[in-house]
């Protein structure tokens, strides 16, 4: 390795991106322009703005869908990162205007000058241009490749970034761009502009850090968190544009009260720091915050997007798509196309959808076929079916569970209480044998646990191989048991364990002022974060994927593999799929050799 | 046709393996609580936990573990992921939804075989952290 720093690496490789993407492209003077869309009709774009849409920069956002393989399953959902970003920019200036109309009201001025908006907006227009190929699919790869690791080590104002922010981050921050955009786009007050401070500003608000104001005259730094917040926040105009416009296009009947949410947000201010001996003010914060007549605006939002995931993201056929595509990508690690993670910046969807054609051979040593023979299943559809499927109702229960034992040892208890001196000890043995009881209780509560180390390894993907071999060279046993001939190999299988859904976060973050004036969280004002935890654990789903004439040796392949793993399933995990009659038929014909699932 | 494929070393060495991700971070941290006798905490523990973080005494532990300010309340995508993950594989959860405590649904087994996961000295310095993340919780109780 060279001894230039991971940032410096980085950024030369965004240059050369930049470089390449804006050859010979001359922006044309123009006027201000409407666009309509389907979800917020006729929106106006200012000159400059439009001058930067139809740059090539923008323009490649055609070419990458807003929900990845969704529209495999949702055939309508082809919109693609372009129309979120102008949709954002419009949101943003939304956002920016009610605030301003409020504070007309109150003071007689607007809190956000015009050249704030005209900022929001650019940083709206930009904030994904560092997405790559099928979006957050591409970002699970390059986002956990060591060289990415290195830049996070490096500049800490990225660790809390997502991989594709930072992206946009170095893209409006390197030379190439700044410099196309000074002298090519009519920005207003463009002369006077600093691009070094300004992108700085902008790239700040995408990746979700404050920017920071020095007041020379009263020594005062003033934190405008707001226009950060309204870019990315807990509820940001990105997240009311897309969770909109998701569900709209691929045909759901998802909504919140776009109107009242917006009449509901407002900018507060929190003096940070005072210095005590001057009695001054040497931190004020100007933060976004949500009026509680707001909240059900707010829990209607967190709602659809706890939805989305239900419906889209984590559909089943979603999830099998993308665990295919997930070859595709690491074949192209494998062969060196995709070495460093600035590479993904060079392929849209339909340069990875053209691998079809591609006859290279990723991995040799396990498998066969081409990068064109995987990506074809993506192409014409043929995604793999669920042979196992992962959740609380699917595994066994602990022994030993039980609501009469809880019983029976709370009436032992019981019978202790009013001896004197034993009062505390015996609530300490209620509580212990609650918490034990509800580790043991069937149902949600416990059956997962012996998941989880699964699933946290899962998150590393040499773990995850390890199993997906595994499971083959069970499969493999199983048909030479029978006399069925192996004519599969690894990539016939797939194992996805997707993320668990978290809709807390948002909750515990977003400002809320109730009567008074006073500010708390959203988790104090309403209990939506534990009914979102429960909601969630109760859906979420691991699968096992394979060729549709697999299904049965797969199922009992997988069962035995986790089994060994200490994860056990009940009847559940082979009764609750379509081919269960073949799985039993197998399972029985096994028996015969004896050869058992779980021993 | 082939223009030349790597080893599985290469290939798997090209990502990242952190010491301790954020996810292990709780696993371990809830199995060392376990231990001490703790079986329940606050759910929301953010800011005892950032203030541990801030004394800069433990940060090979907190590598994975970011906090952010929005200037009103800190929080931490990590916390809050890593507590959902917990919630949904039934490691923690509440009993009473109302209840701003969460139950850690741990046993002596499960804690063992967590703790036997990770090299001796990052189980030692969690223990460390778990017994002054209890102190910090107890003296925000009263």
């Amino acid at each position: 390795m060279s001894n230039i720093s991971a940032f410096e690496d980085f950024s030369c490789r965004i240059d050369g991106y930049v470089s390449r993407m804006l050859d010979g492209f001359q922006p044309q003077p123009c006027a201000n322009k409407v666009i309509h869309d389907p979800i917020w009709g006729s929106v106006l774009y200012y000159s400059w703005e439009i001058q930067l849409i139809d740059s090539p920069l923008l323009q490649r956002l055609r070419g990458i869908d807003q929900l990845g393989l969704a529209s495999l399953t949702y055939p309508s959902a082809r919109h693609s990162r372009f129309e979120h970003a102008l949709g954002v920019a419009h949101l943003a200036s939304e956002m920016a205007g009610r605030i301003n109309q409020k504070s007309i009201q109150d003071r007689g001025v607007p809190f956000i000058s015009d050249k704030e908006v005209y900022k929001l907006r650019l940083a709206a227009l930009l904030h994904d241009v560092g997405h790559c190929f099928y979006s957050h699919l591409s970002e699970s790869v390059y986002g956990r490749m060591a060289e990415f690791g290195r830049l996070l080590a490096e500049v800490p104002k990225f660790k809390d970034a997502k991989p594709h922010e930072v992206f946009s981050y170095l893209i409006v921050n390197c030379k190439t761009f700044k410099q196309f955009f000074k002298e090519k786009i009519c920005y207003p007050d463009a002369v006077r502009l600093d691009p070094d401070g300004f992108f700085e500003e902008v790239g700040h608000m995408i990746i979700g850090k404050a920017n920071e104001y020095r007041y020379e005259i009263d020594r005062r730094i003033l934190k405008k968190s707001y226009m950060t917040h309204i870019i990315n926040g807990a509820f940001d105009a990105d997240k009311l544009d897309y969770i909109k416009r998701d569900s709209h296009i691929a045909g759901l009947a998802l909504t919140y009260d776009i109107e009242r949410f917006l009449y509901k947000i407002e900018v507060r201010s929190e003096i940070s720091e005072v210095d005590r001996e001057e009695g001054r003010v040497t931190l004020e914060n100007q933060h976004l915050a949500i009026s509680v007549s707001g909240v059900t605006a707010l829990e209607e939002l967190t709602f659809s997007k706890l939805m989305l995931y239900n419906y889209i993201y984590y559909h089943q056929k979603v999830l099998a798509a993308e665990s295919v595509m997930r070859d595709v990508i690491h074949g192209l690690v494998r062969l060196k196309k995709l070495s460093h993670p600035c590479d993904f910046l060079g392929y849209s969807d339909a340069d990875i959808e053209r691998l079809a054609d591609c006859n290279e051979v990723p991995d040799e040593r396990n498998s066969s076929r081409s990068i064109g023979d995987i990506a074809r299943q993506i192409t014409y559809r043929r995604l793999p079916k669920r042979c196992l499927i992962i959740n609380s109702g699917n595994l066994q229960d602990e022994p030993g569970s039980g609501i009469d034992a809880l019983f029976r040892r709370v009436d032992d208890i019981a019978g202790e209480y009013g001896k004197p001196g034993t009062e505390e000890e015996l609530k300490l043995q209620i509580m212990r044998l609650m918490a034990d009881f509800f580790y043991r209780e069937p149902g949600l509560t416990s059956r997962l646990k012996r998941f989880q180390r699964i699933y946290f390894k899962s998150r590393d993907i040499y773990e995850t191989d390890l199993i997906r071999k595994q499971v083959y060279e069970e499969m493999c046993v199983i048909c030479r048991l029978t006399g069925r001939t192996v004519d599969f190999d690894m990539y016939d299988l797939q194992i996805s364990i997707p993320k668990v859904v978290n809709i807390s976060k948002e909750a515990f973050s977003i400002p809320i002022v109730v009567p008074g004036g006073e500010i708390r969280k959203f988790s104090e004002v309403v209990a939506l974060s534990d009914w979102a935890d429960s909601f969630s654990a109760g859906k979420w789903n691991a699968y096992a994927f394979c060729r549709a004439d697999l299904v049965a040796a797969a199922n009992i392949a997988a069962r035995k593999v986790f089994g060994g793993l200490g994860v056990v399933f009940n009847g559940g995990a082979s009764r609750n799929l379509k081919n269960s009659a073949e799985i039993q038929a197998l399972e029985s014909e096994l028996a015969v050799h004896g050869y058992t699932v779980q021993g | 046709m082939n223009t030349g494929w790597m080893t599985d070393d290469e290939y798997y060495g090209l990502f990242r393996k952190p010491t301790l991700a954020s996810g292990d971070f709780f696993r371990l941290l809830f199995a060392q609580l376990h231990l001490m006798g703790i079986h329940s905490i606050p759910r929301d523990f953010t800011a005892a936990l950032y203030k541990l973080e801030s004394s800069g005494q433990y940060d090979s532990l907190f590598a994975e573990i970011h906090f952010r300010d929005n200037g009103v309340f800190v929080f931490s995508d990590e916390v809050e992921d890593s507590m959902a993950e917990m919630q949904t594989l039934r490691l923690a959860g509440k009993t009473d939804p109302a209840s701003p405590v969460m139950n850690l649904y741990f046993d002596p087994i499960t804690s063992e075989e967590i703790l036997r996961e990770f090299p001796q000295d990052i189980a030692d310095a969690m223990g460390n952290l778990a017994a002054e993340l209890a102190a910090e919780l107890e003296t925000d109780k009263k």
